[in-house]
Protein backbone atom coordinates (compact mmCIF):
# COMPACT_ATOMS: atom_id res chain seq x y z
CA UNK A 1 0.00 0.00 0.00
CA UNK A 2 1.30 3.27 -0.89
CA UNK A 3 0.39 6.91 0.21
CA UNK A 4 -2.26 7.58 -2.76
CA UNK A 5 -4.13 5.05 -1.76
CA UNK A 6 -4.72 6.72 2.03
CA UNK A 7 -7.03 9.00 1.24
CA UNK A 8 -9.27 6.38 -0.88
CA UNK A 9 -8.89 3.94 2.05
CA UNK A 10 -9.65 6.38 4.82
CA UNK A 11 -13.08 7.47 2.92
CA UNK A 12 -13.79 4.45 2.47
CA UNK A 13 -13.26 3.50 6.13
CA UNK A 14 -15.35 6.66 7.04
CA UNK A 15 -18.51 6.03 5.06
CA UNK A 16 -18.68 2.27 6.43
CA UNK A 17 -18.31 3.48 10.17
CA UNK A 18 -21.05 6.18 9.00
CA UNK A 19 -23.39 4.17 8.01
CA UNK A 20 -23.08 1.36 10.70
CA UNK A 21 -25.75 2.56 13.06
CA UNK A 22 -27.59 4.29 10.12
CA UNK A 23 -28.25 0.61 9.00
CA UNK A 24 -29.09 -0.94 12.39
CA UNK A 25 -31.42 1.52 13.59
CA UNK A 26 -33.34 3.51 10.47
CA UNK A 27 -36.02 4.52 12.79
CA UNK A 28 -33.82 6.91 14.56
CA UNK A 29 -32.31 7.72 11.36
CA UNK A 30 -35.54 8.49 9.96
CA UNK A 31 -36.41 11.04 13.00
CA UNK A 32 -33.08 12.76 12.00
CA UNK A 33 -33.60 13.03 8.01
CA UNK A 34 -37.14 14.29 9.60
CA UNK A 35 -35.96 16.95 12.08
CA UNK A 36 -33.96 18.53 8.84
CA UNK A 37 -37.02 19.82 7.17
CA UNK A 38 -35.88 19.62 3.79
CA UNK A 39 -37.18 16.30 2.02
CA UNK A 40 -41.05 15.80 1.84
CA UNK A 41 -42.54 13.25 4.39
CA UNK A 42 -43.18 10.59 1.39
CA UNK A 43 -39.01 10.69 1.07
CA UNK A 44 -38.22 10.54 4.04
CA UNK A 45 -38.46 6.54 4.91
CA UNK A 46 -37.21 5.72 1.37
CA UNK A 47 -34.53 7.58 2.07
CA UNK A 48 -33.05 6.29 5.61
CA UNK A 49 -33.72 3.01 4.50
CA UNK A 50 -31.30 2.98 1.67
CA UNK A 51 -29.00 5.87 1.68
CA UNK A 52 -27.00 3.74 4.90
CA UNK A 53 -26.64 0.85 2.57
CA UNK A 54 -25.42 2.75 -0.31
CA UNK A 55 -22.90 4.87 1.71
CA UNK A 56 -21.90 1.27 3.22
CA UNK A 57 -21.57 -0.22 -0.41
CA UNK A 58 -19.59 2.74 -1.66
CA UNK A 59 -17.50 2.73 1.27
CA UNK A 60 -16.55 -0.70 0.89
CA UNK A 61 -16.06 -0.75 -2.96
CA UNK A 62 -13.19 2.05 -1.96
CA UNK A 63 -11.38 -0.23 0.53
CA UNK A 64 -11.31 -2.66 -2.08
CA UNK A 65 -10.32 -0.73 -5.21
CA UNK A 66 -13.40 -1.67 -6.94
CA UNK A 67 -15.57 0.73 -9.11
CA UNK A 68 -13.73 3.29 -7.28
CA UNK A 69 -14.17 6.03 -9.79
CA UNK A 70 -18.30 5.84 -9.24
CA UNK A 71 -17.55 5.40 -5.55
CA UNK A 72 -15.80 8.75 -5.52
CA UNK A 73 -18.74 9.93 -7.54
CA UNK A 74 -21.37 8.97 -5.29
CA UNK A 75 -19.76 9.54 -2.35
CA UNK A 76 -18.70 13.28 -3.45
CA UNK A 77 -22.74 14.16 -4.15
CA UNK A 78 -23.72 12.55 -0.89
CA UNK A 79 -21.11 15.11 1.11
CA UNK A 80 -22.31 18.02 -1.14
CA UNK A 81 -25.94 17.08 -0.17
CA UNK A 82 -24.48 16.97 3.25
CA UNK A 83 -23.18 20.38 3.17
CA UNK A 84 -25.68 22.10 1.29
CA UNK A 85 -28.33 20.70 4.04
CA UNK A 86 -26.39 21.38 6.83
CA UNK A 87 -25.55 25.19 5.67
CA UNK A 88 -29.14 25.56 4.82
CA UNK A 89 -30.47 24.84 8.95
CA UNK A 90 -27.44 26.27 9.86
CA UNK A 91 -28.59 30.04 7.78
CA UNK A 92 -32.26 28.94 9.18
CA UNK A 93 -30.86 28.97 12.33
CA UNK A 94 -32.51 25.19 12.71
CA UNK A 95 -29.77 22.90 14.96
CA UNK A 96 -30.67 19.47 14.19
CA UNK A 97 -28.32 16.23 15.32
CA UNK A 98 -26.29 15.71 11.71
CA UNK A 99 -27.13 11.98 12.07
CA UNK A 100 -23.63 11.72 10.39
CA UNK A 101 -21.42 8.67 12.84
CA UNK A 102 -25.06 8.24 14.90
CA UNK A 103 -28.76 8.21 15.48
CA UNK A 104 -28.76 9.81 18.74
CA UNK A 105 -30.93 13.01 17.72
CA UNK A 106 -30.27 14.34 21.14
CA UNK A 107 -26.56 14.86 20.28
CA UNK A 108 -25.04 17.80 20.43
CA UNK A 109 -24.60 18.73 16.31
CA UNK A 110 -22.10 21.48 16.38
CA UNK A 111 -22.89 22.05 12.93
CA UNK A 112 -19.66 24.54 11.60
CA UNK A 113 -17.62 21.31 12.91
CA UNK A 114 -20.05 19.01 10.77
CA UNK A 115 -19.60 21.22 7.81
CA UNK A 116 -15.69 21.32 8.19
CA UNK A 117 -15.56 17.67 8.40
CA UNK A 118 -17.55 17.00 5.26
CA UNK A 119 -15.44 19.93 3.82
CA UNK A 120 -12.12 17.77 4.44
CA UNK A 121 -13.97 14.66 3.36
CA UNK A 122 -14.55 16.33 0.22
CA UNK A 123 -10.78 17.07 -0.21
CA UNK A 124 -9.78 13.28 0.66
CA UNK A 125 -12.37 12.39 -2.39
CA UNK A 126 -10.89 15.12 -4.29
CA UNK A 127 -7.25 13.62 -3.87
CA UNK A 128 -8.83 10.05 -3.90
CA UNK A 129 -10.44 10.33 -7.08
CA UNK A 130 -6.85 11.64 -8.13
CA UNK A 131 -4.57 9.33 -7.13
CA UNK A 132 -7.53 6.47 -8.67
CA UNK A 133 -5.62 2.98 -10.08
CA UNK A 134 -8.87 0.87 -10.31
CA UNK A 135 -9.45 -2.69 -11.18
CA UNK A 136 -13.03 -2.48 -12.97
CA UNK A 137 -14.05 0.98 -14.05
CA UNK B 1 -20.48 -3.67 -28.50
CA UNK B 2 -18.75 -0.90 -27.06
CA UNK B 3 -20.32 1.07 -24.48
CA UNK B 4 -20.73 5.29 -24.53
CA UNK B 5 -18.68 6.68 -21.56
CA UNK B 6 -21.70 7.95 -20.27
CA UNK B 7 -23.80 5.28 -20.62
CA UNK B 8 -20.75 2.99 -18.91
CA UNK B 9 -21.19 5.20 -15.71
CA UNK B 10 -24.80 5.48 -15.83
CA UNK B 11 -24.81 1.93 -15.63
CA UNK B 12 -22.32 1.30 -12.73
CA UNK B 13 -24.22 4.23 -10.62
CA UNK B 14 -27.04 1.88 -11.45
CA UNK B 15 -25.24 -1.33 -10.18
CA UNK B 16 -23.99 -0.23 -7.15
CA UNK B 17 -27.41 1.42 -6.65
CA UNK B 18 -28.79 -1.69 -7.06
CA UNK B 19 -26.31 -3.74 -4.91
CA UNK B 20 -27.65 -1.07 -2.16
CA UNK B 21 -31.70 -1.99 -2.76
CA UNK B 22 -30.59 -5.71 -2.83
CA UNK B 23 -28.73 -5.28 0.70
CA UNK B 24 -30.84 -2.94 2.15
CA UNK B 25 -33.98 -5.77 1.58
CA UNK B 26 -31.81 -8.45 2.16
CA UNK B 27 -30.75 -7.13 5.70
CA UNK B 28 -34.00 -6.58 6.30
CA UNK B 29 -35.25 -10.39 6.14
CA UNK B 30 -32.85 -10.75 8.78
CA UNK B 31 -33.93 -8.45 10.91
CA UNK B 32 -35.36 -9.52 14.24
CA UNK B 33 -38.92 -7.08 13.62
CA UNK B 34 -38.33 -7.00 9.48
CA UNK B 35 -40.09 -3.59 8.37
CA UNK B 36 -43.47 -4.56 5.89
CA UNK B 37 -43.76 -1.09 4.64
CA UNK B 38 -41.85 2.08 4.16
CA UNK B 39 -44.41 3.80 7.08
CA UNK B 40 -43.20 1.53 9.54
CA UNK B 41 -39.89 3.58 9.67
CA UNK B 42 -42.05 6.72 10.44
CA UNK B 43 -44.62 5.73 12.17
CA UNK B 44 -43.00 3.70 15.85
CA UNK B 45 -44.45 4.92 18.54
CA UNK B 46 -47.40 6.48 16.59
CA UNK B 47 -50.39 3.82 18.31
CA UNK B 48 -49.94 6.35 21.11
CA UNK B 49 -50.78 9.74 19.38
CA UNK B 50 -54.63 9.98 18.31
CA UNK B 51 -55.16 11.90 14.98
CA UNK B 52 -58.24 14.77 15.30
CA UNK B 53 -60.07 16.69 12.83
CA UNK B 54 -61.62 20.09 12.89
CA UNK B 55 -65.13 19.31 14.82
CA UNK B 56 -63.30 17.51 17.47
CA UNK B 57 -60.44 20.52 17.75
CA UNK B 58 -62.87 22.75 18.15
CA UNK B 59 -64.39 20.98 21.10
CA UNK B 60 -61.99 20.48 22.91
CA UNK B 61 -60.28 24.24 22.56
CA UNK B 62 -64.19 25.39 23.73
CA UNK B 63 -63.72 23.03 26.65
CA UNK B 64 -60.72 24.97 27.75
CA UNK B 65 -58.98 22.30 29.36
CA UNK B 66 -56.60 21.24 26.72
CA UNK B 67 -52.91 22.08 26.22
CA UNK B 68 -52.85 23.27 21.94
CA UNK B 69 -49.23 23.26 20.63
CA UNK B 70 -48.18 25.06 17.43
CA UNK B 71 -45.77 22.68 15.73
CA UNK B 72 -44.23 25.19 13.05
CA UNK B 73 -41.33 27.87 13.21
CA UNK B 74 -41.30 31.17 15.59
CA UNK B 75 -41.95 32.83 12.61
CA UNK B 76 -44.79 31.06 11.52
CA UNK B 77 -45.86 31.26 15.61
CA UNK B 78 -45.70 35.15 15.41
CA UNK B 79 -47.44 35.61 11.86
CA UNK B 80 -50.37 34.06 13.18
CA UNK B 81 -51.49 30.80 15.78
CA UNK B 82 -54.36 29.49 17.52
CA UNK B 83 -55.19 31.58 20.36
CA UNK B 84 -53.93 30.38 23.52
CA UNK B 85 -51.33 27.71 21.79
CA UNK B 86 -47.52 27.33 23.29
CA UNK B 87 -44.51 27.73 20.34
CA UNK B 88 -42.48 24.37 20.17
CA UNK B 89 -40.99 24.47 16.70
CA UNK B 90 -40.45 21.02 15.17
CA UNK B 91 -36.36 21.66 15.48
CA UNK B 92 -36.00 22.14 19.16
CA UNK B 93 -33.72 19.80 20.62
CA UNK B 94 -31.87 19.15 24.15
CA UNK B 95 -32.12 22.09 26.44
CA UNK B 96 -34.07 23.93 24.09
CA UNK B 97 -36.77 21.36 23.97
CA UNK B 98 -36.55 20.99 28.05
CA UNK B 99 -36.97 24.75 28.44
CA UNK B 100 -40.12 24.71 26.19
CA UNK B 101 -41.68 21.75 27.18
CA UNK B 102 -41.28 22.98 30.80
CA UNK B 103 -44.31 25.27 29.82
CA UNK B 104 -46.66 21.99 29.76
CA UNK B 105 -48.67 21.27 32.58
CA UNK B 106 -48.08 17.21 32.96
CA UNK B 107 -51.49 15.65 33.26
CA UNK B 108 -53.41 17.60 30.87
CA UNK B 109 -54.37 16.29 26.67
CA UNK B 110 -52.34 17.99 24.32
CA UNK B 111 -53.22 18.78 21.01
CA UNK B 112 -50.24 19.68 18.42
CA UNK B 113 -50.92 21.13 15.25
CA UNK B 114 -48.99 23.07 12.06
CA UNK B 115 -49.90 24.07 8.86
CA UNK B 116 -52.47 21.38 7.26
CA UNK B 117 -53.01 17.86 6.22
CA UNK B 118 -48.89 18.19 4.37
CA UNK B 119 -47.18 18.99 7.70
CA UNK B 120 -45.42 17.00 9.36
CA UNK B 121 -44.30 18.76 12.24
CA UNK B 122 -46.92 18.09 14.56
CA UNK B 123 -45.81 14.48 14.04
CA UNK B 124 -42.44 15.00 14.78
CA UNK B 125 -42.94 17.52 17.82
CA UNK B 126 -45.95 14.63 19.17
CA UNK B 127 -43.22 12.12 19.40
CA UNK B 128 -41.09 13.98 21.00
CA UNK B 129 -43.38 15.06 23.25
CA UNK B 130 -44.33 11.70 24.05
CA UNK B 131 -40.04 10.14 24.29
CA UNK B 132 -40.47 13.40 27.30
CA UNK B 133 -43.15 11.15 29.02
CA UNK B 134 -46.55 13.20 27.95
CA UNK B 135 -49.82 11.76 27.85
CA UNK B 136 -52.99 11.85 25.97
CA UNK B 137 -51.11 13.45 22.89
CA UNK B 138 -53.24 14.17 20.11
CA UNK B 139 -52.67 15.87 16.36
CA UNK B 140 -55.10 18.00 14.94
CA UNK B 141 -54.28 16.58 11.11
CA UNK B 142 -55.87 19.99 9.38
CA UNK B 143 -53.51 22.52 11.38
CA UNK B 144 -54.32 26.29 10.66
CA UNK B 145 -55.90 25.48 7.32
CA UNK B 146 -58.57 23.34 9.02
CA UNK B 147 -58.74 26.20 11.72
CA UNK B 148 -59.46 28.90 9.44
CA UNK B 149 -61.86 26.68 7.24
CA UNK B 150 -64.19 26.60 10.66
CA UNK B 151 -64.21 30.15 10.72
CA UNK B 152 -61.83 30.49 13.72
CA UNK B 153 -59.60 33.11 14.34
CA UNK B 154 -56.02 33.30 14.69
CA UNK B 155 -53.75 35.22 17.38
CA UNK B 156 -50.96 37.51 16.63
CA UNK B 157 -47.93 38.55 18.32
Amino acid sequence: MDFKSLPRIILGIVFILASVDKIIDPVAFAGIIQNYQILPEIMVAPVAFFLPWLEFVCGAMLVCNVFTDVSIVILTAMLLVFIAALSANLYRGIDVACGCFSTDASQASGMIETIVRDVVLLCAAFLAFRFRRTSLS
Amino acid sequence: MKLGKKTAWLLKILFLCVISIGLAFGFNVVRPKPFTSFSELTAQQVEDIVEIGTPEMVKAYDSGVVIIIDARSDMDFAMGHIPGSISIPSWAIGDELTAMTSQIKRGKSIIVYCDGLSCGKSLIVAKKLLEKGFKGISIYTEGIDGWLGAGRDLEAN
